[in-house]
């Protein structure tokens, strides 16, 4: 990384973010715990992902049924998602102090909390189009109970929508504070996760609505 | 993202251009899931997704500026999940007679 494409953070003696003051080879604690956190959550949807691959493996008409899930919802939702990874880290950038050293706390807060809107505003979006996707499958008879295919279609996607919830409602929390101008160090345990929710639909895409005109994925 | 403590700083055209490779990347894998039927081009319908998810977990969650342990967290994970697969092996094979 070059100097001059990054700039570093100037420690105030004053600082509202006690973690920037924090020195050595030891992440923050809020930094620490959710990485610990994603630590659990990898072995959950990596136990999911791999359980699905072994039986898909070894089901090669689950590409059929594959093709019955709406692609097109599947590519926007990756869309909306990997632009509202774009805010996030935007969001993180204004409020640590990037974009400009002389900017002061009230106005990284704004910037904060006018991305972080719109990052809100795509996560609902996305639950409003997994809904719709929800609702066409069901009434076309693709339930959880069909079929095995389904039954991990289900279970996977709704699981991470759970995620994306949760997101959405720390997210919302995070604004919040934000508009108070407090707790600007939030951006970062939230922007961890909110990532990381990303990276699961990254995976969860391909393995669900891709390779689905046949062939073993 | 973090070093050492303190927060560093990419410019936010930096980020942009992160974004549009992964468009790019997206736009990529889906021809290639929806014509492809080959082992090929679901190799790289995979080498595709895992390099998205290495470059937002590298320039967006700033894993590479956080202590090394904190990937370490991660890799345990990831031996959960081969140990899973190592684990269920045997009943596959119990199941259809081979993996």
């Amino acid at each position: 990384m070059s100097s001059a494409s990054v700039a570093t953070l100037s420690l105030e003696p004053n600082s509202s973010h006690p973690y920037e003051q924090t020195s050595g080879r030891h992440s923050p604690i809020h930094r620490l715990g959710m990485w610990w956190f994603l630590g659990s959550e990898v072995a959950v949807f990596g136990g999911l992902i791999v359980t699905y691959l072994l039986f898909r493996w070894r089901h090669p008409e689950w590409a059929v049924q594959a093709s019955h899930t709406l692609t097109w919802v599947g590519i926007t939702n990756t869309v909306i998602l990997l632009t509202s990874s774009l805010l996030m880290v935007l969001v993180h950038h204004y409020t640590m102090g990037g974009g400009g050293a002389g900017r002061s706390l009230e106005e990284r807060a704004r910037l904060g909390a006018r991305y972080m809107f719109f990052v809100i505003l795509l996560g609902i979006t996305f639950l409003g189009f997994k809904s719709y996707e929800y609702t066409h499958e069901i009434h076309a008879g693709y339930t959880p109970a069909r079929s095995l295919f389904w039954g991990f279609y289900f279970l996977m996607t709704g699981l991470h929508g759970l995620h994306v919830i949760g997101g959405i409602i720390a997210n919302g929390i995070g604004w919040v504070g934000f508009l108070k101008k407090r707790d600007l160090q939030r951006s970062e345990p939230l922007g961890i996760y909110w990532h990381f929710v990303d990276v699961i639909w990254i995976y969860l895409f391909p393995l669900l609505y891709l390779g689905s005109s046949g062939g073993t994925p | 993202m973090s070093v050492a403590g303190q927060s560093v700083h990419h410019k936010t055209s930096f980020y942009i251009i992160i974004w549009v490779a992964l468009l790019l990347m997206l736009g990529m894998s889906i021809p290639l899931g929806i014509e492809g039927h080959s082992t090929l081009a679901t190799a790289l319908i995979f080498s595709i997704a895992t390099l998205k998810a290495y470059l937002v977990l590298v320039y967006y969650m700033g894993l590479s500026y956080e202590p090394r342990y904190i990937a370490g967290i991660l890799i345990v994970g990831f031996l959960f999940v081969a140990i899973l697969f190592v684990a269920l092996i045997p009943d596959m094979v119990h199941i259809y007679g081979r993996i």
